[in-house]
């Protein structure tokens, strides 16, 4: 039940962010290839969204509906893991067709000619406006989080001597205990603390992420210089305010999950409700993004000034895949989907790229060597 | 403040940097004590080498532009009586250049006025 929960969800946002693809990318970004805007009304270019539009559903319909049906004939770990990458992969091959196809285009109408080699930046933009409205949220909102795992620790120390023996950790869907950790051995002592550096763990990563939409590289490229800058100002303070809620939402629920654990108490009814706010953040996220827009590339602000054009299709493998060994900076925006990714050009972003492939794969093997 | 550095140009983009920051102080399109962004992230954002950046900033500093504050980085003030008989020495040579060029070139007193008065003027219009 739980797992169909979370699979619909990432089946829903998949198929949502693929078919409005260029709605969520970056400004001037068309299925990944750069477009100047003037020529964004062009007749062959409106020809190949609508091509996409119908392709995409034409591919993706019938294989969503297969993988679900799989999914609800025999509902494992491994199936959704698999459902999901299957469903991820699908909803992706349209978009790298659709990249060559643009590519040919932009290459045959002579587009690539329009490229000034010139970059604009704004001084200011990594530091506060004087205007209190158009700033992310600072830094230490994020750091008093921090109270949360701080309570958690609090409570559970208190009343380590209460628990029993073997305390039951992880419950199954059902709410049915299926993991326990013994009091007596230290790993079981760590398995009992395992939810408090969770916790501590993800107040440090949303500091992070924080930080990158503050810090991180700003690009203008693809519009008019003033609108981009009020764009991303606007788009830096939505993303700031969304992750200080889901941060907030994910502290409550692990203090909530170990205050189940500590008091003994029903356990399924949180795991209901971590299902359903987890999944509904996600939508709600996407449904925000779909308003403003990569960037904040939806808000519409009046326009008359020249816009920057520089061509940087060749950074960009496959049109999403950041690759740009004269980029010192770890994480930029988004091209194509909303919010930030890395450079994996850069020492970190490589490890981080090749982690996240050997993370997938083990896990996936793993899994299907269990019988999970 | 904006700046557009035209990497097809040929001046170099330390000598980009350097001016058009020059150019905003002038403007007033930077306030006196704006804080510079730091080489790294400057650097990050043109999408160039650090000591790029570096440089320019040290030029900036020798001339009395910046200073390099230790906590805030490179700030924007201006200090610039120590340097400003140079630049005076050095302006008048180059203006002399220049009118013998203009000379060569039969372009008139009255027109080189009137482009100085043009480009003097544009400083003072924008920051309204």
């Amino acid at each position: 039940m739980g797992e169909k929960i979370v699979f619909l969800s990432i089946v829903l946002i998949m198929f949502f962010t693929g078919y409005n693809i260029n709605k969520l990318s970056n400004t001037g970004i068309y299925f990944g290839v750069r477009i100047p805007s003037k020529f964004k009304e062009d007749k062959d270019l409106l020809k190949e969204f609508k091509l996409y539009k119908k392709w995409f559903l034409l591919l993706n319909v019938p294989i969503i509906c297969i993988v679900g049906l799989f999914i609800n004939m025999k509902e494992s770990a491994t199936m959704i893991l698999v459902g999901t990458i299957i469903v991820i992969i699908a909803t992706g091959i349209p978009r790298i067709i659709f990249w060559k196809r643009l590519k040919a285009l932009k290459e045959s109408k002579g587009w690539i000619k329009e490229s000034k080699n010139m970059v604009v930046v704004d001084t200011s933009l990594r530091k506060p406006s004087k205007n209190r409205n158009e700033n992310p949220l600072p830094t230490k909102y994020f750091i008093l989080l921090i109270i949360f795992p701080i309570i958690t620790l609090i409570l559970t120390v208190m009343n380590f001597d209460k628990l029993p023996d073997l305390v039951p950790i992880h419950f199954n869907f059902q709410g049915i205990a299926d993991g326990f950790a013994d009091k007596g051995t230290r790993d079981g002592i760590v398995k009992i603390y395992s939810l408090v550096l969770s916790q501590f763990f993800i107040v440090g990563l949303f500091i992070f992420i924080n930080k990158v939409i503050i810090k991180g590289k700003t690009d203008l490229n693809g519009g008019g210089i003033k609108a981009l800058v009020i764009k991303k100002r606007k788009f830096k303070r939505i993303n700031s305010i969304f992750m200080f809620v889901m941060g907030l939402e994910i502290e409550i629920l692990y203090l909530a999950m170990q205050i189940a654990i500590i008091f003994n108490l029903n356990i399924q009814l949180i795991n209901i409700i971590q299902l359903v706010v987890v999944s509904m953040t996600g939508i709600i996220y996407v449904i925000i993004s779909f308003i403003i827009g990569q960037g904040g590339k939806n808000i519409s602000i009046n326009e008359n000034e020249e816009e920057i054009y520089r061509d940087d299709d060749k950074h960009w493998i496959f049109g999403s895949l950041y690759y740009n060994k004269n980029d010192m900076s770890l994480m930029v925006e988004k091209r194509v989907g909303v919010g930030y990714t890395i450079n994996v050009a850069h020492p970190i972003g490589m490890l981080i790229g090749i982690g996240t492939i050997l993370l997938l794969v083990g896990s996936l093997v793993y899994m299907i060597y269990m019988g999970i | 403040m904006i700046l557009m550095m035209d990497f097809d140009s040929e001046t170099p983009i330390y000598m980009q940097i350097k001016n058009q920051i020059i150019k905003g102080i002038a403007k007033g399109t930077v306030e006196n004590i704006e804080e510079l962004p730091s080489v790294r992230a400057l650097a990050e954002d043109i999408g160039v080498n650090m000591h790029t950046v570096n440089k320019a900033y040290n030029l900036l500093k020798d001339e009395g532009y910046i200073k390099i504050d230790r906590r805030k980085g490179a700030v924007i003030s201006l200090n610039l009586d120590e340097t400003t008989g140079k630049f005076k020495e050095k302006m008048t040579e180059e203006i002399d250049y220049f009118i013998a060029e203009c000379i060569n070139r039969r372009i008139t007193q009255e027109e080189l006025n009137s482009i100085i008065n043009a480009h003097y003027a544009n400083y003072f219009e924008k920051v309204k």
